[in-house]
């Protein structure tokens, strides 16, 4: 480990992913040969630890499913431990391409921003999303416009690169259960800088969603009342 | 009408409550701070369920004709604010218990690191 070079973490959120973890780390080792990977095996009663310690993975065990917002902020309080100086988040369900990877962590250096926000909206990449994620993201998009001033097209996206910066910030900040919406208000009221590049995704081929297109208006609230709480939310 | 099938039948409920709740306290499994509050609430049941005048009274102040009616939104009230109450303290469990279980999720990882080294140290130094 050496102080020189950014230490990059790739935190892989997995819940009940067993028919998919291996292909993601596959594809993470393929694209992005030197990040440390870490995965956060949240609470899954399948093989998805095990399958991705046989991988010589390092694997962070929560004791109980936790939802994705905790499991993804115990890898940024380990990368916040540990000094990696950058962070990017592949979901463990195999839809978001770790081809991409290297180009948002450019971007995060380039432009020295602290998110790089993979989206699936911002140009036309093949990606289809069910009518519920639309209008939610929509949602997202107007009421993130006016608290935040900024516009973010594609606000539920998990595909992100984090800087050092960000990683503090969100190891101690704990963003509710669907973080990637709130987030982006959060870091924004810090003072983050946020910038955005289209990605193409993958359907998920294996799993479920964490989101049914019935529960999409109970995830709409819950995300609206957390956005509007953010700037209270200083607290661990 | 003197409501005195309802004043015997209240302070039968009231009494069972109460013993009720000793009984939790003394088993430890109802800390004392909500047996405090438990028992106000059945104090205040059985005052205003013998004291028609008083209900009666602070019914005509609210407007309301029927002085039980006056007892029932009471009691939705404070229920209310009993739930709102138990909800800010499920949230603040659930937040502490996301810390520890964080915590023992990054500890784990710490310990099973330094033993490895501890293992594969003694190996060296055998």
């Amino acid at each position: 480990m050496m102080d020189s070079t950014p230490k990059t973490l790739i935190i892989v959120p997995a819940y009940q992913e067993e028919a998919n973890i291996l292909k993601v780390l596959e594809d993470i080792h393929r694209h992005l040969p030197l990040a440390d990977i870490l995965v956060i095996n949240d609470g899954s009663t399948d093989q998805t630890g095990s399958m991705a310690r046989d991988a010589a993975v390092k694997v962070i065990d929560l004791p109980f499913n936790m939802g994705i917002g905790a499991a993804v902020q115990t890898g940024f309080k380990y990368a916040r431990e540990y000094g990696y100086s950058e962070a990017m988040q592949i979901d463990g369900d195999y839809q978001h391409p770790a081809e991409e990877g290297p180009r948002l962590l450019q971007v995060l250096a380039e432009k020295k921003v602290d998110l790089v926000i993979g989206s699936r909206f911002i140009a036309p990449t093949g990606y289809q999303a069910t009518w519920a994620r639309r209008t939610g993201n929509r949602l997202f998009q107007w009421v993130n416009a006016l608290i935040v001033g900024q516009e973010v097209i594609d606000n539920t996206s998990g595909f992100r690169a984090y800087s050092r910066r960000a990683i503090e910030l969100l190891s101690q900040t704990y963003l509710g259960e669907y973080p990637e919406p709130e987030s982006i208000g959060y870091l924004k009221s810090r003072g983050c800088s946020i910038v955005e590049i289209p990605v193409k995704m993958r359907h998920r081929t294996g799993g479920r969603s964490s989101i049914t297109p019935l529960r999409s208006i109970y995830y709409m609230i819950r995300v609206l009342a957390s956005i509007l709480s953010f700037n209270k939310k200083s607290r661990r | 009408m003197n409501f005195l099938l309802l004043k015997i039948s209240t302070f039968f409920l009231s009494i069972f409550l109460l013993v009720w709740i000793f009984s939790l306290v003394r088993r430890r499994l109802l800390i004392e701070e909500y047996s405090f509050l438990w028992i106000c609430i059945v104090g205040v049941f059985l005052v205003l369920s013998f004291f028609h005048p008083i209900m009666d009274k602070v019914a005509y102040w609210l407007g309301i004709d029927y002085g039980p009616s006056a007892l029932f939104l009471f009691f939705n009230v404070v229920t209310l604010f009993i739930l709102i109450h138990v909800s800010i303290q499920l949230s603040d469990y659930k937040s502490k218990k996301r810390l520890l279980a964080q915590e023992i999720a990054l500890l784990r990882d710490k310990v099973e690191e330094l033993s490895r080294k501890m293992r594969s140290h003694e190996s060296a130094n055998l």
